[in-house]
């Protein structure tokens, strides 16, 4: 399966993403206070929390929406002084949480926008790592059902030759079937070699993926361990609650 | 950048501390505004008896002063109402003509044909304002732009009435139809100077009214002032009519100053000019026209042996303006309003905790049966039937995405239902506007606090009516919460200086805090809380379940969204969980861990 | 029916094609960044204003043209930049509004400044001497209006559809985070939007010259009649514009001819309020959904 998505070249397709002492503010509000993590290529890394603990201001603060403070590095390049748009040619995928698909454009077209802007030729093939979308290319992004516009995101993502990609909520709002069909899918792009960083709410895909986690609580990390760790429900659960 | 930002955060603290140190009646009187009118008529008279009324500087002041009129009119609706208005110079047009024709051609005293320069003022921005309701900002700001080139038509076009390019001459004072017009050259520059400081407190009186706190509320936060009761549509028709009034107004007063005008003194720069005047100043400031005014006339004059810079100046102005300092000079949008506290702090003290006055009663307050709301074929909702009694505290909980805040906006008016029936008391209230659902006793807070970042915290309070029929144990319970409320967020009520700060300047936490005071003050029948404690502590949470708790023992029903369910197991009579739109379970908090169904749709453990 | 013809569908048409290539630009430019440039009027007078200065200077008329796009293109990058870019898709529309209108006050304090804001003759354009077809009087200026509009607005939509750059432009326009997520630059979209815009100005520019007087002040009429177009076609809907720019110009025709010019603005004006009360989205745009 592996060698069928991968191209003829055989140079090592994920990056080690760092983030070093991040900070995100919004107006006079502190949204994340000097957090730091590592991803490693063909590794994913499951970030939780509560509600409003600073999981997506992480994200947004890492891919350059957000104005935050602090050092990113794609291996050796620092992303922290470019533009969100620069930090995605420069290897850093995202997928946002609402997945904001181009509602008016169709699949095929999401597609090649984002294969567009890299100059990098895609080692992996979108469609053959999400083969359902192949049926709907000509349809309008905005007619999707949700699930679908959630692989259509991913897809899209993957498009732009990512060496990481970052995930928000990618199971929000979805059918079970569908967070399995999801799971799936992430644990293809860690097998790939991505380096994966993932956002949740729900334990059960950051365990099952077998990911390093990093439970995040009011803007800082809370604890850090692995989701095979038996130890995770019981802490998370403290979290949410506290 | 930086500077500018620190630069003014001094001036403020600045001015903070000076007015904490002026004694309380000392600092009313300095801050009323008919003091500052008799000041402003004051000091004109003084210069102008210097200088003489017939010299250039006195024509200078007096030109000051018209414009002053213009500009205090439109910053009612372009500061207050945040309406871009292009027409100010239409408005002052049709007041500059008006009183020519009148007084050249039909012998008017000065004091009728102002008068009905005000009226036509009205009218005509009523005229302008009325499509408001349909308009967004670019709208109204353009059919403005349609005024001024209809009105500028006119001028020329009815020649026989307007002159025409040769304009209109001989417009000075009379006391009375047909009679002799006044010798006296003092009679024009006294009714400038009278009539600045009146449009000075006018200006100043209705910022502080009702209608110019809601005015700045819907300006603000159009959902969050629904959500109080205010509708947003009169309050711009208002403004429009206000504000162009004022402007025919100063039109009138120029036709005196100059005694002869042409359609050349009124092209669409001058309407530029005014919004230019405002913006520079601060808009919706309380000294911002004035002082924009006086720049932007002493300034250009400067400039005047250099032709075509006076006008680039001007443009230069509001685009560098935007870029680095949007809000002009003075920036202080929020005004007086002590009538928000004195209440609240009158409310004798009760003792905590409430007993349990009220038990919860076993009539339904709220009743949902069978609610649907779809989205483009999507049910958000999908058939959701519950009750809530006086008194009686819900939790409402559920994962992300499954209608808990579809379902409050269902409630509260924003989204008609699809599909059930919703019953307030008895009577139906889907389909409702919000501002009517609020106005039956509906109050509710929203997962990012919607208040009002140019008013201080005694204008959200004063915002907040209490209910005529209220039950008055019920009420003195509200207020007593709300003041609890306040002090738990920092905000301490007693501190009169304090309360006067903007909620600009609040952190995420205190506006939480100041949104629930809010809303608990206006002594609701229901209080619908969407995620109350996101970002809080947990001595901050501790302290808001004591203060739900209160008001609940006070009869007032509360539904409350939460993720917290260590909060909601506490706080709850009953909890009812959400999932995918439909009401996956319901029962007592301490029964929720045991249910499987609950644990796999919310927790997502295996 | 020939006087229908002569005095109102032959120039309500040509005028309307003129204020629907206004509204075009306006179009192409609010759906990338969310931005009405109020100084577009002024704009569209630079290119044959740059040109008589030129010419004037003694340049020969070809480079003239040259020069003239050259300095349009500048002054429509240096704009982008300081009146339109801090607010791409803000959502602020007053400070782009009071922003793009600094920008028009000085653009036509600018333009009045070679000639003292007198009117000039402009003779570098299309003939509108008129020329007789089937009993109609037709002048080549007309027609290349309306097939102006015709070409712009298919090559624009041809942009659109076929291109690459054309197809970041509606991802931009669709979704602003999503976009910038992927790997198109803000800066760089606005930017082409407004070239873009300024191009279609250019062209406006050279057909108005080609029928009327060259005169700074002319600017803000176009700007309003463009809006009333854009707004009736939907905000940022190419086919809309056009189509909403004949109906601003066939209906300011029949206003002047059949009651009086007092009439034309307040014609304007109570198009604008009838789109207003009856479809504020416009004719052909698609109705928002409301996020609470």
């Amino acid at each position: 399966m592996k060698s069928q998505l991968i191209g003829s070249q055989a140079a090592p397709m994920g990056a080690v993403l760092k983030v070093e002492g991040l900070r995100v503010r919004y107006g006079g509000v502190t949204a994340v206070e000097d957090l730091s993590l590592t991803v490693r290529p063909g590794t994913c890394l499951a970030l939780l929390g509560a509600n409003g603990a600073g999981k997506t201001s992480t994200l947004r603060g890492i891919g350059g929406l957000a104005s935050a403070t602090g050092k990113v590095y794609l291996d050796d390049r620092r992303l922290d002084n470019l533009s969100a748009s620069r930090r995605a040619q420069a290897g850093l995928g995202h997928v946002l949480e609402g997945r904001h698909v181009f509602k008016a454009l169709t699949v095929a077209e999401n597609l090649r926008v984002a294969a567009g802007r890299t100059r990098r030729p895609s080692d992996v093939e979108p469609l053959e790592l999400l083969p359902e979308l192949k049926e709907l290319l000509n349809r309008p992004a905005g007619g999707l059902s949700g699930g679908q516009q959630q692989m259509l995101a991913i897809a899209r993502a993957v498009a732009g030759a990512p060496r990481a990609i970052m995930l928000d909520e990618p199971t929000n709002g979805l059918s079970p079937k569908l967070v399995s069909r999801t799971k799936e899918i992430l644990a293809g792009l860690r097998d790939l070699g991505f380096a994966v960083l993932l956002v949740e709410q729900r334990l059960e895909v950051a365990q099952q993926l077998g990911a390093d986690v990093v439970v995040l609580r009011h803007g800082s990390v809370a604890h850090r361990l692995l989701g095979t760790d038996p130890e995770l429900p019981d802490l998370v659960h403290a979290t949410y609650l506290s | 950048m930086t500077n500018l930002h620190n630069l003014s955060g001094a001036a403020r603290s600045a001015g903070e501390r000076l007015r904490s140190a002026t004694p309380a009646p000392l600092r009313r009187v300095l801050s009323a505004p008919i003091v500052h009118s008799v000041l402003i008529v004051g000091v004109a008279m003084l210069l102008l008896s210097s200088w003489g009324p017939q010299s250039y500087n006195g024509y200078v002041l007096q030109l000051i002063c018209v414009y002053v009129v213009a500009a205090l009119g439109l910053n009612i609706t372009t500061g207050f109402a945040g309406a871009l208005s292009l027409g100010q110079g239409a408005a002052f047009a049709i007041g500059a003509y008006l009183t020519a024709v009148l007084v050249d051609s039909h012998g008017w005293p000065f004091w009728a044909v102002l008068l009905l320069s005000v009226v036509a003022g009205l009218i005509v921005g009523a005229v302008t304002g009325f499509p408001a309701g349909r308009l967004g900002v670019i709208g109204l700001a353009m059919m403005s732009l349609g005024l001024v080139l209809v009105v500028g038509d006119m001028l020329v076009q009815f020649r026989s009435v307007t002159g025409g390019m040769f304009g209109v001459s001989g417009i000075y004072p009379r006391w009375w139809f047909g009679a002799e017009t006044v010798d006296s050259l003092w009679v024009v520059p006294w009714v400038i100077a009278v009539i600045t400081g009146l449009s000075y407190w006018l200006h100043a009186r209705y910022r502080t009214s009702r209608l110019g706190q809601a005015t700045v509320a819907v300006r603000d936060e159009p959902i969050g002032a629904s959500s109080r009761g205010i509708s947003g549509y009169l309050t711009k028709v208002a403004a429009f009519a206000v504000g162009s009034g004022l402007a025919a107004l100063g039109g009138g007063l120029f036709s005196f100053l100059s005694g002869y005008i042409s359609p050349d003194a009124f092209t669409p720069n001058l309407s530029i000019l005014f919004l230019v005047m405002v913006v520079l100043g601060g808009s919706g400031s309380r000294w911002g026209p004035i002082v924009g005014t006086v720049l932007l006339v002493v300034i250009p004059l400067q400039l005047d042996d250099y032709p075509h810079v006076n006008t680039i100046v001007y443009g230069l102005v509001l685009i560098v303006l935007m870029r680095l300092r949007p809000r002009g000079i003075f920036s202080r949008s929020a005004a007086p309003a002590p009538q928000g506290l004195r209440e609240l702090l009158a409310t004798p003290p009760v003792e905590l905790p409430l007993a349990r006055t009220v038990p919860p009663s076993s009539e339904a307050l709220l009743e949902l049966t069978d609610v649907r709301r779809s989205f483009g074929g999507v049910d958000a909702l999908g058939g959701v039937s519950l009750t809530v009694a006086p008194g009686e505290i819900v939790g409402l909980i559920g994962p992300n995405g499954s209608g808990k805040t579809t379902l409050l906006n269902v409630v509260c008016g924003y989204y008609p239902p699809t599909g059930g029936r919703i019953m307030l008391a008895g009577e139906p209230i889907g389909g409702l506007r919000p501002t009517t659902v609020a106005g039956r006793g509906v109050a509710r807070t929203f997962q990012t606090p919607k208040t009002f970042v140019g008013m201080s915290i005694e204008e959200h309070l004063a915002l907040a009516a209490a209910r005529s029929d209220r039950d008055p144990a019920q009420l003195q319970a509200c207020r007593r919460a709300a003041l609890d409320l306040l002090e738990l967020g920092g905000l301490d009520p007693h501190d009169a200086v304090a309360v006067t700060r903007e909620s600009r300047t609040m952190s995420h936490g205190q506006l939480r805090f100041l949104e629930a005071a809010a809303a608990i003050s206006a002594a609701p029948r229901i209080l619908l809380l969407d995620e109350p404690a996101a970002g809080l502590s947990a001595t901050e949470i501790e302290g808001f379940e004591r203060v739900v708790s209160d008001v609940a023992a006070a009869g007032v029903a509360v539904v409350i969204v939460e993720h917290h369910l260590d909060m909601i197991s506490r706080l709850v009579d009953r909890v009812v969980v959400l999932d995918l739109g439909t009401v996956l379970w319901s029962g007592p908090a301490d029964q929720l861990h045991d249910v499987e169904s609950v644990r796999t749709a919310y927790m997502g453990i295996v | 029916m020939h006087e229908f013809l002569q005095s109102v569908l032959v120039p309500g048409l040509t005028d309307g094609a003129i204020y629907g290539l206004v509204a075009v630009a306006f179009a192409t430019l609010f759906s990338t960044t969310g931005v009405i440039n109020f100084a577009h009027g002024q704009f569209v007078m630079v290119l044959p204003m740059a040109v008589l200065v030129a010419v004037g200077a003694g340049l020969p008329v070809w480079l003239a043209f040259v020069v003239a796009l050259l300095v349009l293109a500048a002054i429509a990058l240096v704009v982008e930049w300081a009146a339109i870019r801090p607010f791409v898709q803000s959502g602020q529309s007053v400070s782009w509004l009071l922003s793009t209108l600094g920008v028009s006050v000085v653009l036509a304090e600018v333009l009045a400044i070679p000639y003292g804001g007198e009117s000039r003759n402009f003779k570098y354009g299309v003939s509108s001497h008129r020329l007789d077809m089937g009993g109609v009087g037709v002048s080549p200026a007309q027609i290349a209006s309306i097939a102006a509009l015709l070409v712009v607005g298919g090559l624009l939509t041809l942009f659109y559809r076929k291109t690459r750059l054309g197809l970041e432009l509606r991802a931009i326009a669709d979704d602003l985070d999503g976009a910038e997520a992927i790997g198109i630059s803000r800066a760089r979209a606005s930017r082409i939007a407004m070239l873009l815009a300024a191009l279609v100005a250019a062209v406006t520019g050279v057909l108005v010259a080609s029928t009327q007087p060259v005169t700074p002040s002319l600017g803000l009429s176009y700007t309003f009649y463009g809006f009333v177009a854009t707004a009736m076609g939907g905000m940022g809907n190419i086919g809309g514009a056009m189509l909403g720019g004949l109906v601003v110009g066939l209906a300011t025709q029949a206003a002047g001819v059949y009651v009086g010019s007092l009439v034309v603005n307040v014609a304007v004006f109570v198009l604008l309020l009838a789109v207003y009360l009856v479809r504020p989205h416009g004719f052909f745009g698609a109705a928002p959904v409301r996020d609470v």
